[in-house]
């Protein structure tokens, strides 16, 4: 079985990455793999926020991560600076900036510095960027 | 071996992906990573001296760059093919970064490192 971390940064509305990813960690789980963590990081923060709507016909990446992340009871960790620089406040941050919370669990703000913790305290696991 | 390469391909001031990029790097090394940053296409425009500040620039990436050492990060190399297409001539760049002169070079870079994450 191998370990696998995912760093997702391209921007979820010009790119096909974010999708993707999200195929890349169905298919990690499906495989029999463990899926360590997903970190979303530069524009990809984005997918973050809670205002993603889509109309029926359209595919919903948003929802998709979110109740994929559900299913595995995984959390999803977005860049708290990154996102900060792009207006995607969690409820801390909004609190502090007497602003209204838009980020929507599981997504969770975290540093950066938890995701490369994980590539120094666990060799093996394979980072893969979307 | 190095852990992680951050290889970084954006002009500094167009958008945020080359402060995404330095700011990937100090937190890598911030939790122990050993780190090696390549500046390559536009990535090279980083490394121009005589950056000048106004108001819409919050940080100069020139001296971001030059801080990175401080932070343990040594190993800073460019593509010098994508200088010398990109840049004028007579640029003056940092002398912080070592200049990979061909692909060769870059491939073996990107061989020798267990991460990589491009900007």
């Amino acid at each position: 079985m191998k370990s696998f971390s995912l760093f997702v940064s391209s921007p979820p509305t010009l790119s096909h990455q974010c999708a993707d990813a999200l195929l890349f960690a169905k298919q990690v789980i499906q495989s029999g793999h463990q899926l360590r963590q997903v970190f979303f990081y530069s524009e990809a923060v984005t997918i973050a926020m809670t205002q993603h709507q889509a109309n029926n016909s359209t595919f919903n990446l948003h929802k998709e991560w979110k109740e994929f992340a559900e299913e595995q009871a995984l959390i999803l960790k977005v860049c708290v600076t990154a996102s900060l620089k792009r207006g995607v406040l969690g409820s801390h941050e909004a609190e502090y900036a007497d602003q209204v919370s838009n980020l929507s669990t599981p997504f969770e703000q975290v540093g950066m510095a938890d995701y490369f913790a994980v590539l120094k305290d666990e060799p093996d696991t394979i980072s893969v960027q979307f | 071996m190095s852990e992680i390469l951050i290889v970084s391909s954006h002009t500094p001031y167009s958008g945020l992906q080359a402060d995404d990029a330095l700011d990937a790097a100090l937190a890598a090394s911030n939790v122990g990573l050993r780190v090696s940053v390549l500046f390559e296409s536009h990535g090279v425009f980083q490394l121009l001296l005589g950056q000048q500040t106004d108001a819409t620039v919050n940080q100069l990436t020139e001296k971001r760059i030059k801080a990175l050492p401080m932070f343990d990060i040594e190993d800073i190399y460019y593509c010098k093919q994508s200088a010398d297409q990109l840049l004028p001539e007579e640029s003056a760049l940092s002398t912080i970064a070592k200049p990979l002169v061909n692909q060769t070079d870059i491939e073996r870079l990107i061989d020798a490192h267990q991460h990589v994450l491009r900007f």
